[in-house]
Order: structure tokens, then sequence, then C-alpha cells
């Protein structure tokens, strides 16, 4: 099932949680909306459960707008963050709540049961109740209510958020198979960039009720629209350092006044063309600048964080400091001196007062 | 190790000295009443003669025939506690489910009156409600031709019982929006979209949940009706009336003309507090779950 949502808006009083958000989702889609706390993630996924009401704008499901339809008739499963379990029921009677409601035969309750338990592997859980269950056990019981009636779309609210670092990798992993085999539109929310471009088609990043960006993961961490996705999408966080566009001898250069970066006319032409008052923001990651280059900038090493693949360096760069990626051994102390080079076919370049980028359109 | 033992038990040695010594009042009071319910008379709690004549009144009126027996007394007592306690609480849990769930107008308003209501004096209400209990009387069937609990008009079981609900109201619903404010809203958006009516989460997901708020209204409701002597008293007539509770009968033993018999008074007395003991013992269990932390797991 395609869901397109068109202009949607919720105000909570003065504060707009959600604002104009527009999104296209093709069916069967995994899409993630990702952002930080307090973006508007969970309004949006209640609006597109019907829990909450839109202040304005449209919900389709399909080409059938759905604003005014229940909840339990949006054809809809979720799982939320806090699993929301029935405490007074098994698991077994958590499964099967919505076919009860449904007077589904007894028979026809209890295959359904094991088709879906069988899919996330919890027969064996099935009557016990919520307390007497693990988190990720709890989990897959919340996964199993929301796809057992064998929905359009399926909801999913942080559902990995409370589960330990290893499970939520493996748990990472099998909903996406899952996902894939069902087939079913998947709509995850997320503040973990991790979890959302390793799982999912498409990326909706969101900031104080806005979408900031809306594209595969590959594109988010390559073309980032503006400052904002720029900072959020990568870890270690890409460096991003104010600078203006000067002409010196002949060369084209952003500098400011601890580093001088020369750059191709071509990129040059973009932001005389763009650019209003010379104020820019350079963007460069950390994998994207090398270090002990023969030639280059001047730094002194500031602190050196192995991570096993790869070392973190932070080095100071006069006032600026810089996070570069390299690879291992790395054998300079703190306080040496190293030289970086910049890989200019590699940079983002911003409007420092719009925050938009440069070389995009 | 062995000093550690030691001291541990010396604290729990003054831990019950202590409950003890301050229960001890208490304690005496109940074996007195008790000891005097089987004594001729008593001096203290001696007892200068054994006889179980106070407790004729379990087969024989002490007043006479013209007087109900004891035994419907008590099932008019015990008809009108149940019949209180259940309006009680499932109008309590309706309204408190709304204010603790849903936005209208006067929310914040109906809240506030209802703290105020409940520290209302009830005396002072009682002429106006003569009033309105005489009104409801002249409802067909309503009024006073329903079977068991007589009706809900004057001098009816029902009639008190209504009242009674009215003064208690404001205390239940300040107690269960209290439990329906601890239950996360996740749970009851999942039912929704899970396919349930409001009504239904209502029924099948929340109360289930709030039990034990249900199990210690009950008992609040259940004991002050057991107990109630000013609403019955008013609102019922004649001592020897078809509607008569216990509390209004042991009134009976207490007129101008004749020596009240107080160690009677006493049995009778012992006699109501029976059920009650009896009502606890089975639903402790409940009430102290309330402080055990009420609905588990769930995260
Ligand atoms: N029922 C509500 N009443 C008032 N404000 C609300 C309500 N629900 C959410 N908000 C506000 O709307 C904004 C967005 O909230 P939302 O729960 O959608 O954030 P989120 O992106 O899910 O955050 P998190 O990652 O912390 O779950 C927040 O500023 C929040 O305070
Ligand atoms: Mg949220």
């Amino acid at each position: 099932m395609e869901v397109r949502l068109k202009n949607l808006s919720k105000h909570f009083g003065k504060v707009k949680a959600v604002n104009n958000f527009n999104l296209e989702i093709n069916d069967g889609e995994f899409v993630a909306l990702l952002g930080p706390s307090g973006c508007g993630k969970t309004t949006t996924l209640l609006m597109i459960a019907g829990i909450y009401k839109p202040t304005a704008g449209g919900i389709y499901f399909g080409d059938k707008i759905v604003n005014e339809v229940l909840p339990k008739d949006r054809k809809i499963g979720m799982v939320f963050q806090s699993y929301a379990l029935y405490p007074h029921m098994t698991a077994f009677d958590n499964i099967t709540f919505p076919l009860k409601l449904l007077r589904t035969p007894k028979e026809e309750r209890e295959k359904r049961v094991n088709e879906v338990a069988k899919l996330v592997q919890i027969e064996e859980l099935l009557d016990r109740k919520p307390a007497e269950l693990s988190g990720g056990q709890q989990q897959r019981v919340a996964l199993c209510r929301a796809l057992i009636k064998k929905p359009d779309i399926l909801l999913l609210d942080e559902p990995l958020s409370n589960l330990d670092a290893k499970l939520r990798t493996l748990m990472r992993a099998e909903l996406k198979r899952l996902q894939r085999r069902l087939g079913i539109t998947t709509i995850f929310v997320t503040h973990d960039q991790v979890e959302a471009m390793t799982m999912s088609d498409k990326i909706a990043l969101l900031q104080l009720g806005k979408l900031q960006q809306y594209s595969s993961s590959d594109e988010l961490y390559n073309r980032p629209v503006n400052l904002f996705v720029a900072g959020f999408i990568g870890s270690p966080p890409m460096n991003l350092i104010d600078v203006s566009l000067e002409q010196e001898e002949g060369k084209l250069l952003l500098k400011n006044e601890d580093i001088t970066i020369e750059i191709p006319s071509k990129i040059s032409k973009l932001i005389q063309s763009r650019s209003q008052d010379n104020k820019i923001v350079l963007g460069i990651r950390p994998e994207n600048i090398t270090i002990d280059h023969k030639r280059g900038e001047e730094a002194e090493v500031y602190v050196v964080e192995p991570m096993g693949m790869q070392v973190l360096v932070t080095v100071k760069l006069g006032n600026l400091q810089i996070k570069v990626l390299t690879a291992p051994p790395f054998t300079k102390k703190m306080g040496e001196e190293v030289k970086l080079h910049f890989n200019v076919n590699k940079i983002h370049l911003f409007d420092k007062n719009t925050e938009k980028s440069l070389l995009l359109n | 190790m062995v000093l550690n033992k030691f001291r541990l038990n010396l604290k729990s040695i003054l831990a019950y000295g202590a409950l003890i010594a301050f229960s001890m009042p208490i304690f005496l009071v109940f074996l007195w009443l008790v000891i005097t319910t089987f004594s001729t008379r008593t001096e203290g709690l001696e007892s200068l003669g054994w006889t179980l004549s106070n407790w004729s009144f379990l087969w024989k009126s002490p007043f006479g025939p013209k007087f109900q027996s004891i035994w419907i007394v008590t099932l008019n007592t015990f008809i009108l506690a149940t019949v209180m306690t259940t309006i009680v609480v499932f109008v309590s849990a309706m309204s408190a489910y709304a204010l603790s769930r849903m936005k209208f107008a006067g929310r914040k308003g109906f809240l506030s009156a209802t703290l105020i209501l409940h520290a209302f004096p009830s005396v002072t209400l009682l002429i106006p409600i003569y009033f309105v209990l005489r009104w409801i009387t002249k409802v067909p069937i309503i009024g006073q031709g329903l079977p068991l609990i007589g009706g809900f008009g004057f001098n009816t079981i029902g009639g008190v019982a209504l009242v009674m609900v009215a003064f208690q109201l404001p205390f239940g619903i300040w107690i269960m929006k209290g439990f329906f404010d601890n239950i996360s809203w996740d749970m009851e958006r999942s039912a929704l979209i899970d396919g349930a009516s409001r009504f239904q989460v209502w029924w099948k997901i929340l109360m289930p949940n709030i039990k034990p708020g249900i199990a210690a209204l009950s008992i609040f409701a259940f004991i002050s009706a057991w107990n109630a002597y000013i609403i019955p008293f008013t609102f019922t007539v004649g001592r020897a009336g078809k509607s008569t509770v216990l509390s209004v009968y042991i009134q009976n033993f207490m007129s101008e003309s004749v020596m009240t018999e107080w160690n009677m008074v006493a049995a009778v007395g012992l006699f109501q507090l029976i059920p009650v003991l009896i009502f606890f013992f089975f639903t402790q269990e409940a009430l102290l779950n309330i402080y055990g932390g009420g609905a588990k797991g769930g995260a």
C-alpha cells in the first residue's frame, strides 16, 4: 500500500510538533523517519495510525484519504517503543487480541498465531505473561501482535531502542529480512542513524517538525542538502568550518585565518552565483582528509582514538579542531606535527545564512 | 557474624515491642468487647458470670415479634452494601476514565468540584435529599416497586444506597483517576489500533490492569455502607421497618422506658463486625497489592 503525506501538520497549542510534512512512500518500501529527540517522529506515526487527528493536511493510503478513518479500519499494525503489551494477558492472548475483537474462530486464531510465532521464533513463549519475558522477547510478541491482522502498513516506533547493543544488531537484520519477505510497506521511527541507514530503503530526516531531506541513505550521506543533514548524518560527524571565497595570484581559495584550500573554478562559479555575502561553511568528512601527506596544511595532533578498524585523530589547526579518520597503524603522538591533505572532490559547501547546500540544486 | 545477628535481633525486638505497645490498647478494647458479649456483667476484663443469652437475638427478636429478624436486617445491610459498592465502583471507574483520558470543557472545574464535594459535610444536605427521595418515590416502579432493594425512593434500600453512592463518588473518582493516570497511553493506543472500541479498551484493557484500585475502592465502599448510620436512619421509616439495616437496628436497644442492655448491644455490634472481618480476610492481598506497584510488566 502506498502512503502519502500531504502538507501534514500537527500543533499542540503553540508547539508545532509536525510542520507541513510531505512524504511519498511506495508499496512495499521500508522507510525510516530519522531525527533527534522531540522532532515529531512519534507524532507523525500516531497520525498515520489515526490516533492523532492532523491539524492540517492529508494522509493518503493509495488514492484514498484516510484522515477520518478510525485506527481499527486503517489496516495497520503498530509496535510501540514501550511495546505496550497487555500485562494481564499471556503472550498468546496478546497476539490474538486483534483477532478476538474480529470474532475470528478459535482454530483460525491458533493457526495464525503459530504462523507469526514461527516467523520470529517465539513458539515456546506463548503461555507466558509479559512480565515473564525479556525485553527482546516482549518486542517479538509485540511484533507478532502487529502482524497477525496481516496489515497493509506496519508502523514501528523505535522498536529496537530498549534492547542491548548485541540484540539490537541481531534484530536489525531480522526485522529487515522479515520486512523483505512479507513485503509490507513499513515506516520505522528511530533516532539512531545507523539503524536508519542499515535497514531502510529511504530515510526521511526530520528536525523540529520539518522534513530536511528524503532520500536513500547513500544520497543522504554523500549529498546532504543542508547544514543540519550534513552535521546529523555520519559518525564521527563531518567537520564544519567557516570560510570565505578569495582570489589570490590567480588561485581560487576557500580560507579563514587558520586554513586555506584551493578549489577548481567550477566550484567557485557555483559559489559566486549562489552565495550572497561570501559567508560559507565548508564541510568535509573525517575520511576525506588524509594525514601525514608530504605536502599540505600543517597541524598538531590533539588526541588519538583507535577504533579497531580505523583510528580517529583529532588535530589542531590554529584555533580549529578537525577530526580525521585514518588507517592504522598511526604512530604520531599527542603534540607532534602532521600534514593534512583535503580531498577537494569530496567537500560540501553551505551558505552560512540560509544553511542550504551551495553545490546541489 | 554473631554480633551482627544479635544486633539484627535486638532491632526486630525493639520494632515488635513498639508495635505491640501501640496496638495493645486497641486489642484490649476488642478483647473487652468479646468478653462482654458472653458475660452477664463484667468488671474490667473480668467476667462476673458467663452466658449465651446476649446472643439470643440470633434466634429470637429481643423487641417482640413485630420487629424484623436479625437475619432479614443483615440481608438488608448486605444488599445495601453490595448495591452501593457496585454502583460506586462502576460509576467511579467510568468517570475517572473520562477525567483521566479525555479532554472536554469543564474538566478542571469538575475535578476541583469533586474534591470540594468530598469535603462537604453530608449532614447539611439531609433535608433537601429527603425531598428528592420523596419525589423519586412517586416515579412508577423505580420509586417503590423493585424486588430486593425496594426501589430508589424514600424508605427503600435502593434509595439509601443511591444517597450513599452520591456521597461516596467524589472519593471513588479520585482514587480511580489516580490508577488510570498510571497506565501508559501506549497500551490504550495499541488496543485502539488492534480494533477495540473506546468502551472495549476501558473494559478489556484498562479495568483488568487497575484491579488493585477496584479492590481498594470496593472495600472502602462496602465497609462504609455496612457501617453507615445517619443516612439509613434518616431515609428509612420506623425502627422495625422492612428496610432497616444493622446500625439502625442497634438503636432499638436505646429507648427511654427500658434500661439499655449494653451486653446485648455489644453482641449485636460484634455480630455486625464479623462480615467486615471476613471480607477483609479475603481482600487483604488485593489491598496490599496497591503498594506493590499496581500493574506489573509491560515495560
Ligand atoms: N500530546 C502532546 N501534547 C503536547 N505536546 C506534545 C504532545 N506529544 C508530543 N508533543 C510535543 O511535540 C514534539 C514532538 O514530539 P514527538 O513525540 O513526536 O517526538 P519524537 O520525535 O517522537 O521524539 P523521541 O525521539 O524523543 O520519541 C515535542 O516537542 C513534544 O514535546
Ligand atoms: Mg518518539
